[in-house]
């Protein structure tokens, strides 16, 4: 074999983080885990990737952080996921104090949480040092919608990015919410809402950069008016600060959104000072779109992604033949089957 | 015509074409600072030192740069993209060269900002990593063992917290 062991100098492990880090995502946490166990050096090398994020059960982890059981790799630690849906530590007042611990972990910035229940119990956790949250349900028990309200997470002050999976979001104008003042980054996921409320509560402070929202498994919820009326108007009057916006829908046989030109006019209508907007897994003509795109002018550079779920390469190539006009800069790509029914 | 002279480590001098020399975002940048005219006139060539990149590493860099100076990549700001794609016979067959030239190659890329040869270099590399045991990876990688079976236990429970994906 031509790469296997010769007389060398350079080795793998001098090659700088950055790069190391390049490779290393490349390959699977197994494949990583595996070449931890090469040699001292070696450990040494990956722990840094390895150990970003740690997870486990709110037991096992709640004796991680009280230090009970002997884990070298703290240090490393950036993004801790509790995988064990369990309400009765949720409403425990330390216990996520006691996962968080800080003099254990002294770079914990990110938590995740599997997580059955409406997200009141955040209220009683104070986690200035935590900038992510990512709220999830592991069971695929559709139907179990939770509910998620901005004051539960009061307590967050620093949060930047915040991600939600199956939360459902109802507090109105008048109710008394400190707003995230430093929130970046939103995702949300199977999420929903009633009137009045509209998404623009998420960010009154015109923070936001960077917003996902994800359908998947043929949600109902896009048949509904709300629905219906956010496409029309998203973000009432806070969407200026928004640079990057996806929609998407995975998984979707029957009930995907429609990639209309009055849809594509509006989003570009609105969100006028985005950079980037993808639009995965929508049914759309794309021959239908290109008026629209051609009828405006971009000031800035705009980047407009689209991820169809068939595969008409003529199409495509026809389309992103025609669409051509300055500053913008159309992709179009065939939907990762994995997305796909 | 204008040339760019890059001058490696040991003080080797390797004239290229603007085209080329700018496949490094490092160098191309470095022209649209310090010598946005050039190439318009016929005005001296312009020398730019690469203190940590030894000739033999530096001429093989160039190869591919020149290899690839009238391609535009089309998946350049795609980071999901560039990490998912094949890896291109040519580029394959370029790198197949000995465990520290490949290190050396892609080491200078980074340095370059070369970032398609350094996505490959790096796809490379992790083949050679991919669907190992650390036995195997020891010899791929001229390893020695220096745990003992007590400290192989202690890791293996180490790596539970860490995710599979």
């Amino acid at each position: 074999m031509m790469r296997d062991a010769e007389d060398y100098k350079l080795t793998l492990f001098d090659l700088p983080h950055e790069v190391l880090e390049q490779i290393f995502c490349r390959v699977s946490g197994k494949d990583i885990k595996l070449l931890s166990c090469v040699n001292r050096e070696c450990r040494d090398k990956v722990s840094f990737y390895l150990f970003r994020k740690i997870r486990g059960s709110w037991e096992q982890l709640m004796e991680l952080g009280d230090s009970k059981v002997s884990f070298d790799q703290k240090n490393y630690v950036r993004d801790i996921e509790i995988t064990s849906a369990e309400a009765k530590y949720e409403y425990q007042t330390n216990a996520l104090r006691r996962v968080l611990n800080l003099s254990v972990f002294p770079n914990v910035t990110g938590v995740s949480v599997n997580s059955n229940s409406l997200s009141f119990w955040l209220k009683n956790h104070d986690c200035p040092n935590i900038s992510v949250l990512l709220l999830y349900l592991a069971s695929s028990s559709r139907g179990s919608e939770k509910l998620f309200h901005l004051s539960h997470v009061d307590l967050f002050s620093n949060l930047r990015k915040l991600y939600l999976s199956n939360y459902n979001f109802r507090w109105g104008q008048d109710d008394e919410v400190q707003p995230l003042s430093a929130l970046q980054e939103l995702n949300l996921y199977n999420c929903t809402w009633e009137y009045p409320f509209n998404l623009a509560r998420f960010n009154q402070h015109d923070t936001l950069t960077s917003l996902t929202i994800t359908y998947s498994d043929d949600n109902t919820f896009v048949l509904l008016e709300r629905y219906l009326d956010y496409l029309r108007t998203p973000f009432q009057g806070h969407l200026h600060s928004l640079r990057r916006v996806d929609l998407a829908f995975t998984h979707c046989r029957l009930y995907n959104g429609h990639l209309s030109p009055t849809v594509l006019y509006n989003f570009l209508e609105c969100f006028s000072g985005l950079e980037e907007l993808k639009l995965r897994g929508w049914a759309t003509n794309l021959e239908s779109l290109r008026y629209v795109l051609l009828a405006r002018d971009y000031e800035d550079p705009f980047n407009l992604r689209i991820e169809v779920g068939y595969e008409d390469e003529k199409a495509i190539m026809l389309f992103l033949h025609q669409v051509k006009k300055h500053n913008l800069e159309v992709k179009v790509a065939i939907m990762d089957e994995s997305d796909q029914l | 015509m204008t040339k760019v002279i890059i001058i490696s480590s040991d003080d080797e001098r390797f004239p290229v074409d603007i085209e080329t020399a700018s496949k490094s975002l490092l160098i191309k940048n470095m022209i649209a600072d310090l010598k946005p005219d050039l190439g318009d006139g016929d005005d001296e060539d312009f020398e730019i030192p690469t203190p940590n990149v030894r000739a033999n590493v530096l001429s093989k860099v160039l190869e591919w740069c020149e290899h690839y100076k009238n391609t535009v990549f089309s998946d350049e700001d795609d980071e999901d993209a560039r990490k998912s794609g094949g890896i291109d016979s040519w580029d394959r067959n370029f790198l197949k060269v000995d465990q520290e030239m490949l290190y050396e190659i892609t080491l200078a890329a980074n340095y370059l900002n070369i970032r398609q040869l350094l996505d490959t270099g790096c796809k490379i590399i992790a083949e050679m990593i991919k669907h190992k045991s650390p036995e195997e990876l020891r010899k791929t990688f001229n390893i020695v063992n220096d745990f003992s079976p007590e400290e192989e236990a202690a890791i293996r429970k180490e790596n539970e917290w860490a995710e599979d994906r």
